[in-house]
């Protein structure tokens, strides 16, 4: 199953910046940049997330929001750079 | 008092104990672990064949002539019986065994070479290199592949005790994919770079040595991807978290160090 769905579809940069848009944990989302280094294969990003609800958590706490928005497409991308700021 | 016997008798006897019996005469039998001198490259595919029954490998290319050779020699010699049962040793001198030297591309002198019983092949596969005397590197790497002689997993009673067993051995802690010397992607060696840069001193874990910590590690940490750094237990991040903090001057003070 996990084949067919990796075979099936392609992630894409508007696919994880969709997601990330639409994640709750995340809010107030002041920006969000998602670039496919990859060569649009799908399966390499790198990530930037700029948002409040990081103020004052440790690094790892914030890349563990994002983790979690995106729990859904981690498993299905080869890999993934992350940078979180605050502002 | 203890007894010497050939080494096949020891293999037989091993191959008894496995059967479930156990000779009277054991009792009087200690296995000795000594630095094995190789002197041909069949003697040194023999030690390779005997160290794939779930043994680790250290083979220390050396010289006469070569001053930090002796060094080295000594720290390892300080090792056998710490490590007896769990990791054989083997010195080979560069001058007088070239072919040896041929077979594991091994130019230079001091050279350690590290084997690990691979787990997919039951074949002792190449897993990290210290070129030089480097005793910090020796020392990291015995460590870091070989444990303390007595933490395998089997003396946990549950992966999750493991896992907290290892995450939490002190110092800096990096679960990586290969060695600092080998390192099998991008994210592994470009934190171990960091590391070197900043003089950061820390042991490994490569779990592609074991898919039981690999995935279990990241359901325990919550955390998706490899590598992974601990200290005192607790998850720093990975290679995007430690650049990202090294660029802001607090990685050295995160790390405690």
């Amino acid at each position: 199953m996990l084949r067919a769905s990796r075979l099936w579809k392609t992630i894409r940069a508007a696919d994880i910046e969709a997601k990330i848009r639409a994640s709750d944990i995340l809010q107030p989302l002041q920006d969000v940049k998602v670039v496919d280094a990859s060569g649009g294969c799908g399966s390499f990003f790198n990530i930037t997330v700029v948002s409040h609800a990081f103020r004052g958590k440790p690094l790892v706490q914030q890349h563990r929001l994002v983790n979690e928005a995106l729990k859904g497409e981690i498993p299905l991308i080869h890999g993934f750079s992350l940078t979180t700021k605050v502002e | 008092m203890v007894f010497f016997f050939p080494s096949f008798f020891f293999h037989n006897h091993d191959r008894e104990l496995s059967c479930g019996k156990v000779s009277k005469a054991f009792i009087y039998i200690k296995k000795i672990h000594k630095m094995r001198r190789v002197s041909s490259l069949k003697e040194y595919n023999s030690l390779k064949e005997e160290a794939g029954n779930g043994l680790g490998l250290v083979v220390h290319f050396s010289a006469s002539w070569c001053e930090p050779c002796k060094n080295v020699g000594s720290m390892l010699e300080g090792y056998l019986s710490q490590y007896n049962q769990k990791v054989l040793f083997a010195e080979v001198d560069a001058d007088l065994v070239t072919n040896v030297c041929e077979a594991e591309n091994v130019e230079c002198v001091p050279f350690i070479v590290f084997f690990r019983t691979s787990s997919r092949e039951r074949a002792q596969e190449r897993v990290a290199d210290v070129v030089g005397g480097k005793l910090d590197h020796l020392e990291m790497n015995l460590v870091s592949l070989y444990g303390n002689g007595h933490d395998t997993r089997e003396s946990f009673p549950d992966l999750n005790e493991y896992l907290k067993y290892l995450t939490s051995r002190k110092g800096v802690v990096a679960f990586i994919t290969g060695t600092p010397s080998r390192p099998r992607c991008g994210f592994t060696g470009r934190l171990v770079e960091i590391f070197y840069e900043l003089g950061i001193k820390f042991i490994y874990y490569d779990v592609w040595a074991s898919d039981e910590v690999c995935e279990g590690l990241k359901k325990y940490s919550e955390w998706p991807t490899y590598p992974q750094v601990y200290v005192d237990g607790e998850l720093i991040g990975g290679y995007d978290i430690c650049s990202q903090l090294k660029e802001s001057g607090e990685l050295k003070a995160i790390l405690k160090h």
